[in-house]
């Protein structure tokens, strides 16, 4: 990713949503292998 | 009675356990914590303290008064033996008295020894090498850093070399973040033209992390953990040493061996190594007194469990070697998470130098690991309590990890690498091709790492404290 992306805001805010949400849904187990 | 269940340790696996039994053996069960120092760390956050941008206390708190209000009973101290059959742990109070504490349940979440002897002349206490394991190692190297700085701004020209100590460490993720926030930090100073940075790193290519490197599909492209890192340390002009194993550190100098090259030296005027990591030196007894250690653990120390731990090569590892249940196999009532327990193999490819050092990246156990260990060991000791057969498992080869790799503090000017990996060791079986689910997998540069390092600072210090809400925060 070229480095004007890795700080224009309205994208930076955007993949903050994408990463967080995906990053709690898995460790929920909702996506993904099941753990525990 | 009640069944006693004793967690040894109050890092990420154990303090886990400890919260998630709380609850659900309460009524059931007693929960003993031993652990010294009465401190939990965050230690995701030790880099910052490491460069000066955090103070210590903000990355760590009491346990005792978190434990006060779960009912769990807290012993400052440090295990010493287990005696297997007779159910009992020795415990070293800071008094130096010896306390004997039955159990019916064991958890060793002891976390890592760092192992400093095994690199001759490595570390704070060898006035060498600063280390960013501990909070006490972390505000060593930030007083270390600080004196180079002042070097820098006074227009001397220095070497700070950053990575790990030793041909088979492990947690070199934590080495790259301190690095690239070092890098961050000296151009905030406007000081960095003055210094130069060596990454010294066992890996067997850049970005390799100790998980076998990452992958990511962008818009049907493949990108890779390797090239984002060599783009990244390109980018801020560090210099790079892959593959190499330290084999002894003198006041300003460090020898290596190097993967393909002859034995060479690297002067440094700074240098923040990790060690190598081995099991925290706990002796394991029969009811005779028989020492039990070598049945119960690996020659690295680490307590072997439910694992395949059959020798194997990189190309026949499989993602049924890894533990599920994290149980001894030959103790049905005692567990080993996080840290403590013995992987079955690495997961990189290691490599030989010309001498015949092995050079291999080991299986690190991050945060987000250690914590579902912890939990899933917490499930599978209030199944035995309840009457029941373990039901709870979490192998590492159907584990996701998330890693942010913070390039820089600042909201608004630093920076991190968010990385997603499901699995963390590659299972083939399940996911032909690349070992993981690369639909789940990502990878990705830009400030809204910095933002969510600190947003996962702040949540998890709020769950650690069993603040309102905190099992709504998955670990």
């Amino acid at each position: 990713m070229g480095r004007f992306w890795r700080g224009f805001l309205p994208f930076q805010l955007w993949r903050f949503l994408v990463i967080n949400t995906k990053m709690y849904l898995i460790a929920k187990g909702v996506i993904g292998p099941r753990h525990t | 009675m009640r069944p006693q269940v004793v967690i040894l340790g109050a890092g990420f696996a154990g303090h886990t356990a400890a919260l998630h039994l709380s609850h659900l053996v309460k009524g059931l069960a007693d929960v003993t914590v031993v652990a010294p120092r009465n401190r939990f760390t965050w230690f995701p956050s030790l880099i910052w303290v490491g460069i000066g941008a955090m103070r210590e206390e903000e990355v760590v708190f009491s346990l005792a008064p978190v434990y006060e209000r779960l009912g769990i009973a807290y012993v400052d101290g440090r295990a010493t033996t287990v005696n297997l059959d007779a159910q009992t742990v020795t415990v070293q109070t800071p008094t130096a008295e010896n306390r004997a504490i039955r159990y019916d349940f064991l958890l060793n979440a002891t976390g890592p020894y760092l192992n400093f002897e095994a690199t001759p002349g490595l570390g704070p206490s060898a006035g060498t090498t600063a280390s960013v394991c501990s909070v006490e190692h972390a505000v060593d190297a930030r007083k270390k850093y600080l004196e180079i700085v002042k070097d820098l701004k006074s227009g001397k020209h220095r070497r700070l070399v950053v990575g790990v100590g030793h041909a088979t460490a492990t947690c070199e993720g934590a080495a790259f973040e301190y690095l690239m926030n070092v890098d961050a930090d000296l151009r905030a100073r406007g000081v960095r033209d003055n210094a130069e940075l060596v990454w010294l790193s066992n890996e067997p290519e850049p970005g390799d992390f100790g998980v076998d490197g990452i992958e990511a599909r962008k818009r049907g492209i493949l990108v890779t953990g390797a090239g984002m890192v060599r783009m990244l340390l390109d980018e801020a002009s560090v210099r790079q040493i892959i593959g190499a194993g330290v084999t002894a550190v003198a006041s300003g100098e460090i020898s290596y061996e190097q993967i393909g090259e002859d034995p060479a030296t690297l002067a440094y005027d700074f240098a923040m190594l990790i060690p190598q990591f081995r099991g925290i030196p706990l002796q394991y007894v029969g009811g005779d007194g028989t020492d039990m250690t070598a049945k119960m653990t690996m020659p690295n120390g680490f307590m072997r469990v439910d694992a395949d731990y059959t020798p194997k090569t990189y190309d026949r590892y499989a993602g049924s070697d890894w533990p599920a249940l994290y149980r001894s196999p030959h103790y049905a009532n005692v567990y080993a998470a996080g840290i403590a327990f013995a992987p079955p193999h690495p997961m990189s490819k290691g490599k030989k130098t010309a001498s015949g050092m092995s050079v291999i990246a080991m299986a690190p156990r991050t945060g987000m690991a250690s914590g579902i260990m912890g939990r899933t060991v917490a499930y599978n000791i209030a199944d035995q309590v309840a009457g029941r057969e373990p039901s709870h498992r979490a192998p590492m080869s159907a584990m996701p990890a998330a890693c942010i790799a913070s390039m820089g503090k600042s909201i608004w000017t630093g920076s991190a690498a968010s990385i997603i990996m499901v699995p963390v060791a590659r299972d083939y079986a399940t996911y032909p091709g690349y070992g993981r689910d690369l639909r789940l997998c990502d990878l990705d540069v830009g400030r809204s790492g910095a933002w969510t390092k600190r947003l996962l600072h702040s949540a998890f210090m709020w769950k650690l404290q069993a603040k309102p809400g905190w099992r709504m925060i998955p670990e």
